[in-house]
């Protein structure tokens, strides 16, 4: 419905309130993962075109936050469509935004689906010398223990040695006595 | 040695046990009053946290690291003094080493203590140890550090146990309270065989491991600095430049220590301008080793003008630290050298002299090390300033004082030359021990 104006001779337009219907439908090829189908249109049913929609996933880092995923723009029937292949397993839920357009207001729709395909896990590539640097810490290990226990010779071996001698100095001397 | 001369030795080795003359009190009163003063700004810092230094978030390192290695570098000097002169058996060694370790000790301890008044909460040096990871240079530091000191306690204690021996029956009534701790330190002591190749073990051992030792430690002090990212630090040649550095600080700081207690003790007859004279030539061997190092890493960086390390390079040869930097390289580096090697007279003062420039031009240059390095911006910031406060200035002469205080106080209760080590070195020499005549007072 079109609500006309007067202002100073000059007519103005209401604002129309979109719409937006979002829709999430398994990609034809599994490894691709998802279609995020948006319809934007009015009321009574007439479309919204060219219409930029904004994307984002629900996600928790420190709190609630929005992930942004992607855009695109709605052709003439108000359609518009983004492959969406999520991080993880499990539920997620999309929001989708349109910012106004002409005399269009801004819309937001929202969908909670259940991902049965994710990406793989990123590997990150092995650190140069990795088998080598994982054996460095025994390595190094055996050497500050054969320090120790040097050390630990060194102290009471030659203890045990000068006690040793004294004790046998003593014997020697109640012997002869 | 004929007996007489051996007598002599001995009556001066335990000469400072158990005196407490006027000279003694009046030095232990005001070291310990700048120990004192220095434990005050400590708590200070403590109470009001690390603002109150000159540290800032470019500038996070600064008197504290620097004497950290400062210290720690004096102390291998001392340790590595005796290991050498020992392995070499040098003939002149015996009245130097027990002053070399005891030096060794007491800087080590020093400068040990550097990076934990530097954390500001001395409480989280805990988390070291709990959360410790065996990749991280801090780790490697806390285990060198604790396995050096234990050696160095080691190496000072082992040949002090016939010199224990010998002290109790030469003091015979003086020592009547530390009579039963040397009873104790010396385990029965007689100077038998089986005892005399007990020790000669375990003494050659702490002589050949206390130099892996002293190197390991320096190496990963260097480390600490050349494995961040860093430009200017991040150099293959820190970790030799460090050693020798610790090496050159550390001859000095011997030779310092041993002409002042030379002349406060009266062992002038034992420790003679021949010992000054060798200990230069070390120090000079050192010194134009160092040189030789500075004068590669400053010309690698200087001929390829790297855009990460030309700005501090500059700073250094012509920009705001550049009178420090000439500074040392001339008054702490060429002219004490030129002082010690040059023939003449009064050997003992000027190794003192170039000792002294040594020794203040390598605090320089851990200065020059540490703080231009910091900051040197590593994103597009404005350089970095420090300026220490009274907290950080006191703390260092606080600490500084600390050494010459444990040094004193452990002369005070044990012989400060070896006797065991001179019977060594002239030959097997069996006296009856003579008392100890009552003091004739040392000064040259």
């Amino acid at each position: 419905m079109t609500l006309m104006l007067t202002f100073g001779n000059v007519a103005l337009a209401d604002h129309l309130k979109a719409i937006c219907d979002v829709q999430v439908t398994a990609s034809a090829k599994l490894e691709q993962g998802y279609v995020l189908g948006v319809r934007l249109h009015t009321s009574d049913g007439r479309p919204v075109n060219e219409a930029t929609v904004r994307f984002y996933d629900k996600v928790e880092l420190f709190g609630d936050r929005e992930m942004y995923i992607g855009s695109s723009i709605t052709d003439g029937q108000g359609n518009t469509s983004l492959r969406y292949l999520p991080a993880r397993l499990g539920t997620h839920e999309l929001v989708v935004r349109s910012s106004s357009k002409d005399h269009f207001t801004a819309a937001e729709g929202r969908v909670t689906f259940e991902a049965t395909v994710a990406a793989p896990a990123y590997r990150s590539e092995p650190a140069p010398l990795a088998a080598f640097s994982a054996l460095v810490p025994y390595g190094v290990g055996a050497v500050v223990i054969s320090v120790w226990a040097l050390l630990a010779f060194a102290l009471f071996g030659t203890a045990r040695g000068v006690l040793g001698g004294a004790r046998d100095h003593a014997q020697k001397k109640g012997d002869l006595a | 040695m004929d007996a007489r001369t051996r007598a002599l030795y001995v009556e001066r080795a335990v000469w400072p046990i158990g005196k407490g003359d006027r000279n003694f009190w009046l030095a232990v009163v005001v070291l310990s009053a700048m120990v004192a003063g220095g434990l005050y700004a400590w708590v200070y810092q403590l109470q009001r946290g690390l603002w109150v230094t000159g540290l800032n978030q470019k500038v996070s390192w600064g008197f504290y690291i620097i004497n950290c290695v400062f210290f720690i570098g004096m102390s291998y000097g001392g340790a590595m003094t005796s290991a050498i002169l020992r392995l070499t058996n040098a003939k002149w060694r015996a009245p130097l080493t027990r002053i070399a370790e005891a030096t060794a000790v007491a800087a080590l301890l020093v400068g040990a203590v550097y990076p934990i008044i530097d954390l500001g909460r001395p409480d989280r040096f805990l988390n070291v140890i709990r959360y410790a990871q065996v990749g991280s240079p801090i780790v490697w530091d806390v285990v060198a550090i604790g396995t050096y000191t234990i050696a160095s306690f080691v190496f000072l204690y082992l040949p002090l146990i016939p010199d224990l021996a010998i002290a109790r029956e030469a003091l015979g009534s003086r020592t009547r309270i530390l009579s039963p701790i040397y009873r104790v330190l010396a385990l029965g002591w007689r100077g038998t065989p089986s005892q005399e190749r007990a020790l000669a073990r375990g003494i050659g051992i702490m002589a050949v491991l206390i130099i892996p030792l002293a190197v390991s430690v320096h190496s990963v002090l260097a480390w600490l600095f050349a494995v961040t990212v860093r430009a200017e630090w991040h150099s293959t040649i820190f970790a030799p430049l460090f050693v020798l550095g610790a090496m050159f600080s550390g001859v000095a700081a011997v030779i310092i220590v041993v002409a002042a207690l030379r002349r406060v003790y009266g062992l002038q007859p034992f420790i003679t301008a021949k010992h000054f004279r060798y200990l230069s030539y070390l120090l000079v061997a050192l010194g134009l080793a160092y040189v030789y190092f500075m004068i590669s890493e400053y010309l690698t960086e200087g001929y390829v003008f790297e855009e990460s390390t030309t700005p501090v390079l500059e700073s250094l040869l012509t920009g705001a630290y550049a009178p420090a930097f000439w500074s040392f390289s001339i008054g702490g580096l060429v002219l004490p050298l030129v002082i010690a090697a040059l023939p003449g007279r009064f050997p003992v003062a000027r190794a003192c002299v170039a000792s002294a420039l040594v020794i203040a031009g390598m605090w320089l240059k851990r200065f020059l090390i540490v703080v231009p390095g910091m900051a040197n911006p590593i994103v597009p910031w404005d350089w970095g300033r420090y300026q220490p406060t009274w907290v950080e200035i006191a703390i260092t002469a606080g600490s500084a004082a600390a050494i010459p205080l444990m040094l004193i106080v452990f002369f005070r209760f044990f012989p400060v030359m070896s006797v065991h080590e001179l019977d060594e070195v002239e030959g097997v020499y069996e006296p009856p021990v003579p008392r100890v005549a009552p003091a004739f007072s040392g000064g040259d």
